[in-house]
């Protein structure tokens, strides 16, 4: 995305302009931009860097990023400059264009130690993959009108309507454009530059883009609506109010512009007032269209909509329908982040330019002026770090930026892409984003599903709770349109975009081809500008029609039914090119969206055809039913489109006419491919969903992604933070289509296991599972957990620093003993050597090796020492030891080189960073949660030896036990389907096809599965006589028990399992810390409180709240009732000695209690209370208030 | 205290698999292929496994 975004970018980045001494211009100017390949340099050589490697060695994946610069002085000196400058490292998408695996063949790929299926789009910073989110904004190029409350603030007399265009430019950075009606009947033009809005009047806008009577104006306007007063006063009213500026000609508006916004625009004084003003109509106003009057008629036609939208004669649009929605891609935000950065850098060379002017005076002119390499330092200096700023917002997802580059929000932009299975990393890919702003709404309106969505988000999977409906998930088959036309790859689902060979796809994209189409079709020219002269909109009779946000003309009302279905033909049959029949074809992604005129004007969203080309937007397939083709449609097109679910829905059949090639928009027009279309990835992994309560299913799409699955396949390479892992996996029995399409097989994440739903031990109650100890001991559930710690000297170094030194560690397990030469030229490197023979120094930690470092395969314990690092100037050592209770094997231990070899600035070695892998045992234990896919979760509660299981007429016991009551309020029927599709499948060895919507009433799936379990003797409907293990007798009702895929949870008892009795205090209240991880204990609320109180169980209480909590002894004075004013003073003997001679304890002083106030001993008295109550005294007396106990004396 | 302290440990290239002997203070660097991560090989002493 990079690759053209970058070129788009470079072409439209100003130059940097400015005087000194009025006599001297200078103009700076980046005039190329390349990024490289990663690589680093090893010896003389430059060689590649693998993903892999900066994963391994939490390093980022980037390649340098150079440009160059140009300067031109003119006026004393004239002279030009090419400086080349290096714009630090930036970081590369993996299998981007400027990846090192793209195009890698999948053997090539394993080989090197990666995925063999990798598909790339993440970052690697500092070893962490990272995903820039996909966020939904603004449809760009589309003036929206809304209603927004928030729009009375903006001062007098301003209503809650407007119109609102996100302009974009080829390079899609953009900049809205506000149309706001005033309550008198104004309107004005809002526009943001520098983070600030500036309001102009309308007229002004129109009339310096113009040189536009006022008559003509009006006449374009209101066209032939000369008897809608509402609009005519309106206008008449806008263009008398416009007089008060006195401005004639478009000059005079220009530079009245220019003159206002001289200073923010921070233009030389080489620039007139006028050419500021062309300057910032050009940056700012209506940005994606070139020419003046072009930009007019933008502004005319969202004045007209305004107005149309406030006499209420179309609806607001929906700011929360997809069909006004685009996406913002990662490659697109990027491009805009590195845009702007380009740009301050060069704002920020020519503030120091003009500092060191000043500074250096007569000088200045000699030594910098005529030197490029004054330039050259210059430029070296603010360019440098653009790499690392890039790589600073991918690892935080924060935008540091000075325009707001029109975006809702400044962070929350990245996310890292969890590898726990391949669910959960897929998703992170077709996850969607409302926007961080949206969060914090109090309404639910935005998160409510609209049907517009249809096809492009998945109405399952969205997570429940508070990102509810904010994040979604991309459809199956909908497409973000990421590049422009001809830069398009082929897109890779199951239905490919057929591309028109041997066509120009930039052309067919622009807008005067397009307009040559349109004319064809019937669509008149109108407009100003280029087409001065022509014919005049009329609002009543005909509908206009933008491409891409730019006035193209109008179709008369009866014939826009036509003329778009004309257009569906051009776009679905193109990939058969131009024919005698067809003598026009469109891309096939171009999205024609047609907004019909409706009876009533004031039911529909404003008129027109709409047709988008540019990308960022999204795409589905759909069957054409009158070219029998695919065609690829947009959200905005589906809104009015005819499209029929399931062949069933066709109303007036259009096969009927299939003679005539006139197509009308009587009846259906379209199919969906497949019913299923609607559902995300994971979600069309759920077997039989059709048959379950929705929500079930909503679950299983979260639990989907938090089982232990098959994350990778290069465990041995990767040192992710944790990563999960299963190790007895099958494919299951029962799936759907889907799992086919995206080798799911490649990534198991579960097994079949043979379930019976009966109440048996009673351990089954309340979503807890028995599962069989038989099937527990061949593997069932088995699984580990990796974790990876890296040991940074750097890092150490740091922690262990104090005020006055730092030590400088090192891998080593002797004892700090000094060495002599002689003794080092002894060691023979292949013949083991009996290390203190030779050196004469202790290891410090026996059980690792001589570099400091465990050996693999090693168990280490709790407390048992993994890495040991010398502090080479005291010889001191540090220990770094296992901390977790959890025993663990070393799995794996990384030496790595940090910084080339070459590097001679650095004297020390780069051996300073160690990664330690770590691999946890985590068979299933007694509280372990598993779930099926249906979204029936439970934990384990006990393992139930098989001699005791429940036992069929053919032998058989069940693996899992769950409890009947698991389904009558969860109604998961597609599990009850599954278990019973399950056995069948696994009795005639055939894997079960579980795709939804294929069985109805007509077409049952009981009776499909029932007869291939009667076909192997068993019964219809899946239930057997089962016989009680303990017993040996038949039991007395038939049970249910057939084969369900169970997945297992990640989340295990041995990462929450938090017990202690006494352990660390928080210092101020003395009572225990929080947090697991610092064996902190469990808060006991007030509503536990209540519940031992209730129980009357008080010695319970004291137990909990005062003697494993925060009690202590406490001296009270029972006179005066004072807590604080209590002191220890030692006693004094008769000659005055404080210290005295106890016959068993030696020397001793003794200490009395003693009242400050009645300064006296006699009534103080010690008194068990909670050190948090003296804590809160000394806080009341803080604050002036005293708090005295009452104590009786006894 | 001299930091030139030579304690030879053997690892494996994480690239080529090729088998280095690396003192502290030398360059962590495969001498076949320039790799710079390396692996500790596998430990030589009688690891004791739960068989249960």
């Amino acid at each position: 995305m990079l690759d053209h975004g970058l070129d788009d970018a470079l072409a439209d980045l100003l130059p940097v302009e400015l005087s000194i001494n009025e006599d001297t211009h200078i103009k700076m100017q980046f005039t190329s931009l390349e990024i490289g390949y990663p690589c680093r340099p090893l010896g003389a050589d430059i060689v590649p860097v693998t993903p892999r490697e900066c994963r391994e060695s939490a390093t980022s994946y980037s390649g340098s990023f150079k440009g160059s610069i140009e300067v031109t002085i003119e006026g004393k000196v004239n002279a030009q400059y090419v400086i080349p400058v290096k714009l630090g490292d930036l970081p590369i998408m993996v299998m981007s264009s400027k990846c090192n695996l793209r195009n890698l063949a999948p053997k090539k790929l394993a080989e090197m130690e990666e995925e063999s299926n990798e598909v790339g789009g993440y970052f690697i910073v500092n070893g962490i993959e990272r995903v820039i989110r996909l966020l939904q904004i603004q449809r760009r190029n589309y003036a929206v009108a809304i209603e927004r409350s928030t729009f009375r603030n903006r001062g007098n007399n301003y209503s809650d309507k407007g119109v609102a265009m996100k302009c974009t430019k080829k390079d899609l950075t953009s900049a809205t454009i506000t149309l706001h009606y005033l309550n008198n009947g104004c309107a004005t033009l809002r526009f943001v530059l520098r983070k600030q809005e500036f309001l102009l009047p309308v007229i002004l806008v129109a009339k310096s883009l113009m040189n536009i009577s006022d008559k003509e104006l009006f006449d374009r306007i209101v066209g032939e609506n000369l008897d809608n007063t509402f609009l005519t006063t309106r206008i008449e009213l806008l263009l008398r109010d416009y007089k008060q500026y006195n401005l004639h000609s478009m000059n005079e508006c220009l530079a009245y512009l220019g003159s206002l916004f001289r200073n923010l625009l921070g233009v030389t004084s080489k620039y007139s007032d006028l050419e500021t003003g062309i300057l910032l109509i050009k940056r700012n106003l209506f940005i994606h269209v070139e020419s003046f009057g072009g930009k007019l008629d933008c502004l005319i036609f969202m004045i007209r909509k305004l107005f149309s939208f406030v006499q209420g004669k179309c609806i607001n649009d929906n700011a929360d329908a997809l069909m006004n929605h685009d996406l913002l891609l990662p490659g697109h935000l990027l491009n805009m982040i590195i845009k702007e950065k380009l740009e301050e850098s060069l704002t920020a060379s020519k503030g120091l330019v003009i500092r060191d002017s000043r500074v250096m005076k007569g000088k200045f002119e000699a030594e910098c002026l005529k030197n490029n390499k004054y330039f050259q330092r210059l430029c070296d200096r603010v360019c440098g770090n653009i790499g690392a700023k890039i790589a600073t917002f991918l690892s935080s997802g924060n935008v540091v930026s000075s325009s707001g580059l029109d975006l809702m929000q400044k962070s929350g932009f990245t996310i890292i892409a969890e590898r726990l299975n391949l669910f959960r990393f897929f998703s992170h890919f077709q996850s969607v984003h409302r926007g961080q702003f949206f969060t914090t709404m109090k309404t639910t309106t935005v998160r409510k599903l609209l049907p517009e969505s249809w096809g492009f988000l998945c109405p399952v999977h969205t997570p429940d709770g508070a990102p509810c409906g904010l994040l979604n998930h991309l459809a199956k088959d909908a497409v973000i349109l990421s590049y422009p036309p001809s830069k398009k790859p082929p897109i890779t689902t199951t239905h490919p975009v057929a591309q028109p060979s041997a066509v120009n796809l930039d052309l067919l994209c622009s807008k005067s081809y397009l307009q040559e189409v349109l004319v064809s079709l019937g669509m008149q020219i109108s407009g100003l500008g280029n087409y001065d002269g022509q014919a005049i909109f009329n609002e009543r009779e005909s509908l206009s029609v933008l491409i891409d946000g730019v006035f193209a003309g109008f179709v008369q009302k009866e014939k826009a039914p036509s003329v778009v279905a004309q257009l569906r033909r051009m776009k679905s049959l193109a990939k058969y090119g131009r024919r005698a029949d067809l003598p026009y074809i469109l891309e096939p992604t171009t999205e024609i969206g047609f907004i019909p005129k409706l009876e009533f004007d004031n039911l529909g969203p404003y008129p027109g055809i709409y047709i988008f080309t540019q990308h960022g937007r999204m795409s589905r397939p759909v069957l054409n039913l009158h070219t029998k083709e695919v065609e690829w449609i947009g959200p905005m097109e589906q809104v009015f489109m005819e499209i029929a679910c399931v062949k069933e829905d066709i109303f007036p059949s259009p096969f009927k006419t299939a003679s005539s090639t006139s197509v009308e928009d009587e009846g259906t027009s379209h199919i969906e491919l497949s019913p299923t279309v609607m559902l995300s990835q994971i979600a069309s992994l759920t077997p039989y969903s059709d048959y379950n309560q929705s929500p079930r299913n909503m679950y299983q799409c979260q639990m989907g992604k938090q089982t232990m699955g098959t994350p990778t396949h290069a465990f041995k390479f990767r040192a992710d933070n944790k990563l999960y892992r299963i190790l007895n996996v099958q494919a299951p029995i029962v799936q759907t289509k889907t799992h086919g399409e995206y080798f799911m097989d490649e990534y198991p994440q579960g097994c079949n296991a043979v379930v019976a739903v009966i109440s048996y031990t009673g351990y089954d109650m309340e979503d807890a599972m028995i599962i069989n100890k038989a099937a527990y001991e061949r593997g069932f559930g088995h699984g580990c957990v990796y974790k990876t710690m890296f040991v940074d000297l750097e890092e150490e170094e740091v922690k262990a620093a104090n005020l006055t030194s730092r030590p400088s560690f090192k891998f080593s397990n002797f004892k700090g003993v000094a060495m002599t030469n002689n003794q080092t030229s002894k060691i023979s490197l292949n013949s083991p050597v009996k290390h203190d023979a030779i050196f004469g120094g202790d290891l410090v930690c026996e059980s690792l090796d001589y570099d400091g470092l465990p050996a693999e395969g090693n168990l280490v314990h709790y407390g048992e020492p993994i890495v040991c690092l010398i502090d080479v100037s005291t010889g001191n050592h540090k220990i770094i030891s296992h901390k977790d209770h959890e025993p663990a094997y070393i799995d794996a231990v990384r030496v790595i080189g940090l910084g080339s070899s070459t590097n001679t600035k650095v004297e020390r070695s780069n051996f300073r960073r160690v990664a330690i892998t770590l691999r946890y045992r985590r068979n299933p234990i007694i509280g372990d949660k598993f779930s099926s896919r249906h979204g029936q979760k439970g934990t384990l509660s006990v393992l139930w030896p098989q001699e005791n299981m429940p036992f069929s007429e053919s032998g058989m016991s069940p693996d899992v036990l769950i409890n009947p009551h698991a389904f009558p309020s969860r109604m998961t029927i597609g599990m009850l389907i599954e278990s019973m599709a399950g056995k069948a499948g696994a009795i005639h060895g055939m894997f079960q096809d579980a795709t939804p919507f294929q069985f109805h009433e007509e077409r049952k799936v009981i009776d499909y599965v029932g007869e291939q379990l009667r076909a192997c003797g068993y019964q219809y409907y899946g239930s057997e006589p089962l016989y009680n293990g303990l017993t040996g007798k038949v039991m007395q009702a038939d049970i249910f028990i057939g084969l369900v895929f169970y997945q297992r949870l990640r989340h295990m008892v041995s990462d929450k399992s938090q017990v202690r009795s006494t352990g660390p205090v928080t210092a101020i209240t003395r009572q225990p810390v929080k947090g697991r991880k610092k064996h902190g204990g469990i808060r006991l609320g007030e509503m536990e409180r209540d519940a031992l109180l209730s129980h009357g169980v008080a010695f319970c209480l004291q137990d909990r709240l005062m003697n494993c909590s925060d009690s202590h002894v406490a001296f009270v004075c029972s006179q005066c009732g004072n807590l604080l004013s209590i002191f220890a003073q030692s006693i004094k003997n008769s000659i005055g000695q404080s210290t005295m001679r106890f016959e068993n304890t030696g020397f001793r002083t003794q200490m009395q209690q003693t009242c400050h106030e009645c300064k006296n001993s006699e009534f103080v008295r010690p008194v068990y209370l909670p050190y948090v109550f003296r804590y809160l005294t000394n806080e009341l007396a803080g604050m002036g208030i005293k708090l005295t106990l009452e104590i009786e004396n006894s | 205290m001299d930091p030139q302290q030579p304690e030879p440990v053997s690892y494996l290239c994480g690239d080529c698999g090729a088998e280095n002997t690396l003192k502290t203070g030398d360059v962590i660097q495969c001498r076949e292929c320039g790799y710079r991560i390396l692996y500790k090989k596998r430990t030589r002493r009688i690891v004791q496994y739960e068989a249960r």
